[in-house]
């Protein structure tokens, strides 16, 4: 999440008044006087009037603020169990974040069962199983860390640029959402469904796994 | 009503007299010039991915006699350099480019930190206090820089002298 302002500072220009009777004029040169007055406390430093020489200076001000982007997911699609064995499936993402050293946390949940609104869950409608679910911050499984259901991992790391979350970046994406890529994946995410669990009964299962970034 | 052409004749020699008359460092002596019209520049929260940012000032330099000037400018990076520093960190820095144009508002001619640009064309004073015409700076920040920098609050002063030539 991230918030984002754009502040422009606005000026009258242009304003004409040839057109208006003479004191609708002069009562809207007065306004315009009146607003226009914030922009003389302006901090910029107007030089003196002089002989030789006359320096001024103007302040520029810019902020950069956090950001984190966690993107290129796909939906699992495990398919029919052959009756034997887990069920698994994982995914490179692309996790990014504008700071160094660029250390997050990770946090995931399931669609729950009574007792634990966070566990990771499968449901058929009447009968729910559960999956386990592996985080690693690096691309492929090996070396992933399984995931508590609602407990945050900490101590991730994303090496690569920020940028690798805008395979597609521009200005007009960026504020209203357009295609994001997952242009250089630096993160996994993994899940597998243990044979006991498989055992339950017939049915489609599905559910929704949500996972949060967060800088550390 | 046309105004006579002798008149406009005389008037036209007397300004090429003045000028053949007048040496260049005896009118920057008494050259009285002013830097005006400056305004800060506030680009606000920005997100990484902003792309290049630009942002301008109005530039006016009113100069009486009205002749040609030189402009140096210094920044607050090391050096003097056109750079803005992270103020929490103090080590962050951010460059940005500074465009000089002394009339209108196109691109202008990229100022150099600590090195004078010259030839630029003075204002006039006017009753009220304002100059014109006025010139414009124009900052560029280029929106590689802003993509690679850590998230902070950049800050940055950008002095500017003038001297009559």
């Amino acid at each position: 999440m991230f918030k984002q302002n754009l502040h422009k500072k606005s000026r009258l220009t242009n304003t004409r008044f040839a057109r208006l009777p003479a004191r609708l004029g002069a009562l809207c040169l007065a306004t315009l006087m009146i607003v226009s007055a914030p922009s003389e406390v302006d901090a910029a430093t107007q030089g003196q009037l002089g002989f030789g020489t006359s320096t001024g200076s103007v302040d520029v001000d810019l902020i950069i603020g956090f950001q984190a982007r966690i993107n290129g997911f796909q939906d699992f699609a495990l398919g029919d169990w052959s009756g034997t064995g887990p069920m698994t499936a994982n995914d490179d993402i692309c996790v990014g974040l504008n700071f160094l050293p660029a250390t997050y946390r990770i946090r995931a949940s399931g669609d729950g069962e009574p007792g634990d609104p966070s566990a990771f869950t499968l449901s058929n409608g009447a009968t729910q199983i559960n999956y386990n679910v592996f985080f690693n911050d690096a691309v492929g499984t090996a070396g992933r860390v399984p995931l508590t259901a609602g407990s945050t991992l900490t101590g991730q790391v994303a090496p690569t640029p920020f940028t690798n979350v805008f395979a597609n970046p521009s200005v007009f994406n960026f504020f209203f959402g357009g295609v994001f890529g997952c242009a250089g994946p630096n993160a996994n995410i993994s899940i597998e469904v243990p044979e006991a669990e498989l055992t339950g009964g017939f049915g489609t299962y599905n559910g929704t796994l949500t996972v949060t970034l967060l800088p550390e | 009503m046309r105004t006579p052409v002798s008149f406009l004749f005389l008037l036209q020699l007397a300004f090429l007299g003045e000028l053949l008359l007048s040496g260049t460092s005896a009118r920057a002596a008494e050259a009285q010039v002013q830097i005006t019209e400056l305004s800060d520049l506030d680009f606000g929260v920005v997100p990484p991915t902003v792309g290049t940012l630009t942002a301008e000032s109005d530039l006016c330099v009113p100069m009486a006699p009205r002749s040609r000037y030189s402009l140096i400018g210094f920044g607050t990076g090391s050096g003097g350099a056109f750079s803005l520093v992270d103020s929490g960190n103090g080590v962050h820095s951010i460059d940005y480019q500074v465009r000089i144009n002394d009339r209108g508002r196109s691109a202008g001619d990229e100022l150099f930190a600590g090195t004078p640009m010259t030839g630029l064309r003075a204002s006039n004073f006017l009753p009220n206090g304002r100059c014109n015409p006025r010139g414009q700076i124009r900052i560029i920040i280029d929106g590689a820089e802003i993509g690679s920098a850590a998230p902070g609050n950049y800050n940055g002063t950008l002095t500017l002298t003038v001297v009559p030539e």
